[in-house]
């Protein structure tokens, strides 16, 4: 897929998002400060795409999450650039942006919940989005970290109860225990590249998490260069997925 | 005043990581916290940045100690001029 | 000062969050020796449906911990789906079962296992010709084989038959009918080489989704495949299709009927194919699986009227989409597969649409090609393997060999070295049959007073419930045993109840639906006094020895499953202390091996699994020693039976290495909609959740992603009763009734006057509306139509 950069039609390419009735934000609904200025904001020139206000969208309920966009185009941002200004990021960030990944998934490989409602039928659509990536305001839709599989909802649940109404019962909880993710790689020497600390089966797409869009304290610092397995090699966690060792109670035979 | 998170992976050997360990308790401007595993957790206090950055430099030299990852460093207001 | 002590403890604290999280990290430099973390990762297919994807399980201190997609495994290839990459915390739901429990003054209080062993084998002892099996396509394979070998060859009545006859009985007969011999000649390869998928009342998107994704993902290489989804309400699987044919439900009979018209009409049946390798049949009143001989012509005007524009009127689906399937079909140049499952499946006449189904690649040559296949698939990890292979079915013995048959109990009898006779030619009663005389009293007829469930939820999986589950509950005298890992509507009926272990929790085999043997081994210790099922129906048989029971001693005078060491002693194997000390699996599975030659369902050494990610059988010795799995069956070109011609049926019904072709007629279905009941309703699951909930449920990700049932409704329907999204709604039929949110134009999407809910949440049981009528030779229950009627709940 061509990445669209013109910024000029990026206002239209958002508009098409929002037409297409997907989600993509990764924040929750906008915040009561976002609300208000949307309030505020003047109606959309008749110059975009977008013919109605987000607000009618949400009352006629076109398309799951149409609430999600609200206050964010007050905000629209043009797409980052990997020549933009990386800004310093602290141990602390990175500990803060691990324990955002954590929050999203079982345990260290799980594929994340999807924090925002989705079209449940036409699944297909997350691409619209996700598959080149997009920020809106503060909201980011991370790039697909591994394009050839498209069939999105396959893996990844939604966060919350999709359905209007409804009152679950309650139900056991579990005890699971995650494993949790990996902080860091490990250098040959101090100044050497760090190895990858996670498994890159089926992620080929390295700046989807750790492009200019990622979260802080994850994202890399020489964002220009983008052959990253150049230099960061494959940790044991890959080299070995077949490793066997000896299962309970028995041994395998000779 | 500089105060400073640092995290040290310590040596396998038993001996160095032993002799690593002295050598931290014997140094007043370090408290050390409960290790995980290989690593250490400790805080240090210098008087000022470049201090603390030498403080650091010298600890990740000690025979028991094989790196050092800064994870916290706090500078007072009157740091500001010094740096 | 104090400033001061707040800023060290900061860092100190910064760092000490830092040096746990560094501690985790894989992190060969600074710690080249560290001493290892203890993750240790090995290989199991997956817990849940019967795609058979393999695992790679991560286990930390005794605890399973991570999951990841096992990239040696032929089936996914590495991917899986949200169930599949969650199936670890299957195993940690806060409430598992712990302890045997029995039923004491309407509570069911904990007790221990001899007692609960012995209150089961006095059951038996009281009396035999009342005691039932009833298992599932979730058992393994030595689990099912031992169970099986307990009823058959030890108690004697056959009274024996699994939940899999709710989901694949029909699949079965239609093999059996048109092949002579069960299971898919086809299998995934399949998918890699079609060019045109028919989904037959299947949304794989969902219930197969490493599968559909198999064939989604060439189409993002830029293969051009041609998806056709044939059904009665759009799905997930609808959108990825170029071709959406919505039929009335039952007509899918209609549909198979007018291709072949189609093929006829045009003349672009494959001629040679028919020639050298079919035969043709109608049905018999009754109808039998042998059916009645009748010649191509005769075949050719009994389809005669159904063109194009009759199966119009009858199923709704426009004309030209008929002739679209027909002339599709009768291209050469494409390679066109099959898939189907519970839509077929669940039919009262599902014998029939499979056989149509079979016909239609048959008449059009679209077999025994990659590429060319019509392929069932299953919805149990285990329904093949187990209760297909294994023959857990009340006619069934192991290897498909059947104990109406007395060639076939002769040759059970001199494998299990049993007296000639022991084996009792009369079937046991099929899952309906058996529930319905479990709820009659005795003096009615009633002769099913012990029910031993395991494995599987009947009390939510049964259709028409109240007909056929709970009236047993208030029948003195009739006493349910389940074995189970959670507090299922089963288990809360039960009087006695045992805790289970669950997949890694023991050693296990499991067969996909693509004739594939899997294997793997006890990876984390189950909870409490949790044990095996396999020990648990063990135990039972040794109790029954030790009473006396006769059938419990072979020829020999040795029990039934007797377990030797490597040294020639017998362990103790009853005694779960000692269940361990060899590999129960490998014994009962090398014994189980014999059986796979009698039909050419050849199975390897279990050696042979431990090392490969599943084989599909037959699995053939080579000259050089190895081992040779077979993907496409019957055909020359692989398949190391058929060695007379390109496509050999060699276990052909007519004996002359030909298929059948059938004509079955359409029918409409035992209930349709009327002005009392005035909509369809059909049942079936969501992605996130596996069969009844029981495991999915419990894991959270899964859970919040749908955590409810609901039913669809179409929008112009709803607008009509004056129901609004979200609005709870009271879902009835002559059976009983149900109360559940409405969701309109959400995960599915029905056409007017058919309504949809699945039956994954126990707190809304919808098998208390269903019909238990059933198909009259696969004995399976339709629950994919019946008659209700919607209204909005007031207040």
């Amino acid at each position: 897929m061509t990445t669209e950069n013109a910024r000029g039609l990026w206002v239209g390419v958002a508009a098409i998002c929002a037409v297409a009735g997907i989600g993509f934000f990764t924040g929750i609904r906008g915040s009561a400060q976002e609300s208000a200025e949307a309030a505020q904001r003047p109606p959309a020139p008749s110059t975009t795409l977008s013919a109605r206000s987000y607000a009618d969208m949400r009352e006629q309920r076109f398309g799951p999450n149409a609430d999600m966009y609200q206050g964010a185009f007050a905000k629209l941002a043009p797409p980052v650039s990997a020549n933009d200004k990386v800004p310093p990021q602290t141990l602390a960030d990175k500990m803060a942006a691990l324990a955002a990944r954590a929050k999203r998934r079982a345990y260290d490989g799980a594929p994340p919940v999807v924090p925002h409602a989705i079209a449940q039928f036409d699944a297909p659509a997350c691409l619209t989005c996700h598959a080149s990536g997009a920020k809106i305001g503060d909201k980011i839709a991370p790039r697909i970290s591994h394009p050839p599989y498209t069939s999105c909802v396959q893996c990844h649940a939604a966060a919350s109860d999709p359905r209007p109404g409804g009152t679950p019962a309650k139900v056991a909880g579990n005890t699971f225990l995650g494993l949790p993710s990996p902080s860091a790689g490990t250098r040959g020497q101090p100044t050497a590249p760090p190895t990858i600390p996670h498994s890159t089966w089926m992620r080929d797409q390295c700046g989807s998490c750790h492009g200019p869009t990622g979260l802080m304290g994850m994202r890399t610092t020489h964002p220009w260069r983008q052959q990253c397995v150049q230099c960061h090699a494959a940790s044991i966690t890959d080299s070995h997925p077949t490793k066997k060792l000896a299962p309970l109670g028995w041994s395998a035979p000779q | 005043m500089t105060t400073s998170g640092l995290v040290l992976t310590l040596a396998e050997d038993p001996a160095l990581r032993a002799a690593a360990l002295a050598a931290l308790a014997r140094d007043s401007r370090i408290s050390v916290g409960e290790p995980s595993g290989l690593r250490l957790p400790i805080a240090t206090e210098a008087s000022d940045p470049r201090a603390a950055e030498a403080l650091a430099e010298a600890l990740g030299h000690l025979d028991g100690v094989r790196f050092v990852d800064v994870v916290f460093v706090h500078f007072e207001e009157t740091d500001h001029g010094t740096t | 000062m104090e400033r001061r002590d707040f800023l060290r403890s900061s860092a100190l604290g910064a760092a000490t969050v830092a040096a746990s999280r560094l501690a985790r990290g894989k992190d060969g430099v600074a710690t080249p020796e560290a001493p290892s973390d203890g993750l240790t990762w090995d290989k199991a297919p997956c817990r849940f449906c019967g795609t058979g994807c393999h695992v790679r399980v991560g286990v930390e201190k005794g605890k399973v911990v991570a999951i990841a997609g096992d990239q040696l495994a032929d089936v996914n290839k590495g991917l899986l789906c949200m169930k599949g990459y969650h199936v670890g915390l299957a195993l940690y739901g806060e409430d598992r079962l712990t302890r045997p429990l029995l039923r004491k003054n309407g509570k069911l209080e904990p007790i221990g296992w001899d007692e609960a062993v012995e209150i089961i084998a006095k059951r038996v002892m009281a009396n035999p010709k009342g005691f039932a099996v009833y298992g599932s396509g979730q058992w393994t394979i030595p689990e099912g084989y031992a169970a099986n070998k307990l009823i058959k060859a030890g108690i004697g009545n056959n009274q024996i038959d699994p939940n899999a006859r709710l989901c694949m009985a029909s699949a079965v007969t239609g093999f059996l009918s048109t092949y002579g011999v069960d299971e898919p000649a086809g299998c995934y390869d399949d998918l890699d080489a079609a060019q045109v998928i028919v989904l037959w009342g299947n949304n794989p998107a969902e219930m197969h989704p490493v599968l559909f994704s198999r064939i989604l993902d060439r189409r993002a290489r830029g293969d051009e495949i041609t998806i056709i989804d044939i059904n009665t309400r759009r799905t997930r699987s609808s959108a990825f299709a170029q071709h959406v044919l919505t039929f009335k439900p039952q007509t899918d009979l209609a549909i198979a009927l007018g291709i072949m018209n189609v093929l006829v009409q045009k003349g672009t049946w494959d001629k040679d194919f028919v020639a050298k390798y079919c035969n043709f049949r109608k049905r018999t009143d009754p109808p039998t699986l042998d059916g009645q001989a009748m010649t191509f012509e005769e075949w050719q005007k009994a389809i005669a009227e159904y063109t194009p524009e009759k199966v119009e009127q009858i199923s709704g689906v426009p004309a030209d989409k008929i002739r679209l399937l027909g002339e599709l079909f009768g291209r050469r140049d494409l390679r066109i597969t099959s898939l189907w499952c519970m839509g077929m499946n669940q039919h009262t006449r599902g014998t029939a649409i499979n056989d149509l189904v079979h016909g239609v690649h048959l008449l059009s040559g679209h077999f025994g090609k990659p590429g060319d296949a019509p392929t069932s698939l299953t919805g149990q990890p285990s329904a093949c393997g187990t209760v297909r292979e294994v023959g857990t079915l009340a006619h069934g013995l192991p290897g498909g060999l059947v104990v109406a048959n007395p060639a076939h109990r002769k040759e059970a009898e001199e494998v299990w070295n049993l007296p000639p006779g022991r084996i009792n030619e009369k079937p046991g009663l099929h899952t309906v049959a058996m529930w319905r005389s479990f709820c009659t009293p005795k003096e009615k007829g009633g002769e099913i007073d012990t029910l031993w469930v395991q494995v599987t939820n009947p009390g939510q999986s049964l259709p028409n419930t109240n007909e056929i589950f709970y009236p047993s509950r208030k029948i003195p005298g009739k006493f349910l045993i389940v074995s189970d890992v959670y507090p299922t509507e089963t288990v809360r009926h039960a009087d006695l109840v045992l805790p289970s272990a669950m997949w890694v929790e023991k050693n296990g085999m499991f067969g996909n639906s693509e004739r594939r043997t899997q294997q793997w081994f006890k990876m984390v210790d189950p909870p409490g006094e949790a044990r095996d099922d396999c020990w648990q129906l063990i135990a039972v048989a040794h109790k029954l020895l030790e009473l006396g029971h006769p059938g419990m001693k072979d020829n020999d005078g040795h029990f039934l499953f007797e377990t030797k060491d490597a040294q020639g002693k017998e362990v103790p194997i009853w005694e779960w202390k000692h269940y361990y000390d060899v590999n129960v699996d490998q014994r009962l599975f090398d014994e189980y091996r014999k059986f796979s030659r009698f039909k050419h369902k050849d199975l390897a050494p279990y050696a042979e699994y431990v090392k490969a990610r599943g084989l599909r059988w037959p699995v053939v010795q080579q000259k050089d020693g190895s081992w040779r799995e077979t993907r496409f069956r019957f055909a020359k070109f692989d398949d190391p039976y058929a060695t007379k011609a390109d496509i050999q049926f060699y276990h052909s019904v007519t004996k002359d290495d030909r298929a059948l072709v059938w004509f079955h007629p359409y029918d409409p279905p035992p209930e349709s909609p009327d002005g009392e009941y005035p909509f369809w309703l059909c049942t079936g699951r969501v992605i996130e959740h596996w069969h009844t909930g029981s495991m999915t449920m419990r894991v959270p990700q899964l859970r919040n992603s749908m955590p409810q049932a609901y039913v669809e409704l179409n929008r112009e329907d709803a607008k009509q009763l004056g129901i609004a999204d979200g609005e709870t709604v009271i879902v009835e039929s002559r059976r009983g009734s149900v109360e559940l949110p409405c969701w309109i134009d959400g995960r599915g999407k029905p056409p007017r006057g058919l309504v949809f809910v699945p039956f994954f949440d126990e707190s809304i049981l919808i098998n208390k509306v269903t019909l238990d009528a059933h198909d009259p030779l696969s004995k399976q229950p339709d629950y994919k139509k019946c008659a209700v009627r919607l209204r909005r709940k007031v207040g």
